[in-house]
């Protein structure tokens, strides 16, 4: 797994590895049941502090998408695709609720607020099946 | 690793991190095998003794570079590198290596004492060489020739003039050399002791130049006040030989005891 | 055995003036990376030299590994591994025969690894100590100490004279050195880059003391900066509790401590206004900690 990392920016390198992990989870990347690296091959793949992959896997199996099974190793949960919605939700959030706050402060409506969504999705879906 | 065997591995590292070091037992001895050596006949001990500052003065340099090498760093002048080279060594490197304190001073003080015992057994060798010498004293004041046919054994009076009067001393040469040696020895421990004694102090480099500047001095001190302090004092250990050698031994042992308790306690800030 | 590699308990300490250390009290657990942050003069050497039991403190107490370092023999020193940037090695040996005479005081010496990392930071075997550059000095004073596997290894500043390159090279070493959990570092240095890629915790010196103390993770979380725009009225003079305010207008710029993700979005309800959430490199962290003390 190959990790891009930014130690420098204001957001905690656990969480950068998180969201990337996660994403990779969610996106089908990684397969239900297949194995992930272990913490320390983990912290040797991305050049971090192996406290800092513990915590990674940690808040992964918090969050269910991955589970440890005691003498083999951590594997991705057999029902990430369906807790999945709950955190797709939840990956979302931050950027939604700025996104949504902007658009109040601008005074865009919320029907052309749904309507200019609705018109990215299209634009962005289609660009990707050129 | 044993103390034993960190003391020889310590000892050989020190001996050869700074190498310039051994260059001190030879300069140490060269002013007074020059003087001691010098010709068969002498007047009075003024020539013996003339480059004797050169062999109290050294243990002190020996001491500094040995003991507290920190001594020179920061000094003006010295540019980064020069520094490095004349510290040899610094304590926060050597310290904080897997060593007992103690065996780092016994190595150390291992060290110091091989360099002075080293200009030691030159002058002794060198002396033994040529044992005997003669020494032409005046009539006047009468008596003055007295003091050398009762402490030097085996002398006797060669020759008489007028004026003078020749005393042949068949190993006065020799006595005289172990005579430096011992004194070089008393003060070696002293300078031993001195070094650590201030270590622990916050002017301790000024007053250690202030130490140098003042033995620096003392010749010219003892010249002034009439040369006789230093050539009693030779007399007096000729005379009592084993009190001297005694007493040495003693002030050795001292200095060493008083140098290891403070080795235990210095820091390194 | 306890889970404490290193624990300073309120450790005063001065050279005759002011005291340099005032209560410093901080502890570092097994398997960590202690990032010790503080400005010039704050502090930080005569902390480290303490651990490495170099000089001891006024009060208070340090212990290494369950141990006083300024008692420690060849023994516990085996265990402990201290990298200083003003250290200086032997400078007339070659650099072949003090890494000889290194690696017979201890047992433990990884001779591969030494051998490996002399090789990789290019110092080369024959030449004299004194003839090498400043960082091969320090990458060499980094091997000596590494080469043991030390159980705690303190530096202070030890990526002082280091290119780039050696620089990420030296803390990939000592990611691998605390991989087993089982060792820890302490490491102080002005490079906060270098801190933010590998420490787990930090702790900032400021005026003899540590004005923060926790989890790099916690700290740049909890501590952040607040844009708050929109306001009714005129903003407010100022935000309690924030370490810094900067007004323009109606707008105002805050770094505050928050207590929890939900904090902006209830500071701005409560001054009836928007907010934006900027987070911090721990650059600017530590300029705001620090800017107005010692």
């Amino acid at each position: 797994m190959l990790i891009a990392l930014h130690p420098s920016s204001g957001v905690p390198v656990y969480r950068q590895v998180l969201q990337q992990v996660r994403e990779r989870i969610l996106g089908g990347q990684l397969k239900r049941g297949e194995q992930l690296p272990s913490v320390r091959e983990l912290s040797a793949m991305a050049g971090i502090n192996p406290l800092t992959a513990a915590k990674v896997y940690q808040f992964l199996e918090a969050e269910g998408l991955v589970e440890t099974r005691r003498g083999q190793g951590t594997f991705v949960a057999g029902d990430a695709k369906k807790l999945s919605a709950a955190s797709r939700r939840a990956e979302i959030e931050p950027a939604l609720r700025q996104l949504v706050a902007e658009a109040i402060h601008l005074g865009i409506e919320r029907g052309d607020l749904q309507r200019l969504v609705a018109a990215t999705f299209e634009s962005i879906k289609s660009g990707e099946n050129l | 690793m044993k103390p034993l065997q960190q003391f020889f591995a310590l000892l050989r590292f020190q001996a050869f991190a700074s190498p310039g070091i051994w260059i001190f037992p030879v300069a140490f001895s060269f002013g007074p095998c020059i003087s001691l050596m010098s010709g068969d006949t002498w007047w009075g001990l003024s020539l013996p003794l003339s480059s004797s500052t050169m062999l109290f003065m050294i243990p002190m340099m020996i001491a500094a570079f040995v003991f507290i090498p920190e001594l020179w760093t920061g000094m003006t002048g010295a540019n980064q590198q020069a520094q490095q080279n004349l510290q040899g060594c610094s304590a926060d490197f050597l310290l904080t290596r897997a060593v007992d304190r103690p065996v780092v001073f016994r190595a150390r003080a291992t060290l110091y004492w091989i360099l002075i015992l080293l200009s030691a057994v030159i002058l002794l060798a060198l002396a033994s060489r040529k044992p005997s010498v003669s020494m032409e004293v005046p009539l006047k004041p009468p008596g003055a020739g007295m003091v050398y046919l009762e402490t030097l054994p085996g002398a006797f009076v060669a020759k008489a003039t007028e004026s003078t009067e020749t005393i042949f001393l068949p190993a006065g040469r020799l006595a005289i050399a172990g005579t430096l040696v011992l004194l070089s020895i008393a003060c070696s421990a002293f300078w031993q002791g001195f070094v650590f004694a201030i270590s622990g102090l916050k002017f301790k480099r000024w007053i250690f130049f202030a130490a140098v500047i003042g033995v620096s001095c003392s010749p010219f001190v003892l010249l002034a006040g009439g040369n006789h302090f230093l050539e009693n004092l030779v007399f007096l250990i000729l005379k009592h030989p084993v009190a001297a050698v005694g007493l040495t031994g003693i002030f050795v042992a001292a200095a060493w005891a008083f140098s290891a308790a403070r080795a235990k306690r210095i820091e390194y800030p | 055995m306890n889970t404490e590699a290193i624990i300073v308990e309120n450790i005063t300490r001065g050279y005759g003036g002011p005291p340099v250390l005032q209560g410093l009290d901080f502890r570092v657990s097994r398997g960590s990376i202690y990032g010790f942050l503080g400005r010039n003069g704050s502090g930080k050497t005569t902390a480290l030299k303490t651990l490495a039991g170099l000089i001891r403190p006024e009060s208070g107490s340090v212990r290494v590994l369950g141990g006083d370092p300024w008692t420690f023999g060849a023994g516990e020193r085996q265990r402990v591994g201290y990298v200083s940037e003003k250290q200086s090695l032997p400078p007339l040996g070659r650099v072949a025969k003090l890494v000889k005479f290194c690696a017979q005081l201890y047992p433990a010496w990884d001779h591969e690894l030494c051998d490996g990392l002399l090789n990789r930071f290019q110092i080369p075997l024959k030449s004299r100590v004194a003839k090498l550059s400043l960082g091969q000095q320090r990458l060499l004073a980094f091997v000596l100490a590494l080469a043991p596997r030390p159980d705690v290894l303190l530096l202070d500043e030890p990526a002082a004279n280091l290119d780039v390159v050696a620089r990420r090279e030296f803390l990939d070493q000592i990611l691998e050195l605390i991989r087993d959990g089982k060792k820890s570092v302490l490491f102080s240095t002005h490079i906060l880059s270098d801190v933010e890629r590998v420490a787990d915790r930090v702790g900032i010196l400021s005026d003899g003391k540590l004005v923060v103390d926790e989890s790099l993770d916690d700290l740049k979380e909890s501590v952040r900066q607040l844009r708050f725009f929109g306001f009714q009225g005129p903003p407010p003079a100022e935000i309690p509790g924030a370490l810094r305010v900067r007004r323009d207008k109606n707008e105002l710029m805050a770094v505050l401590r928050l207590n929890g993700p939900d904090a902006p979005a209830q500071i701005a309800a409560r001054l009836g206004c928007q907010v934006e959430d900027n987070p911090l490199s721990l650059e600017d962290l530590f300029i705001e900690l620090t800017r107005n003390s010692r």
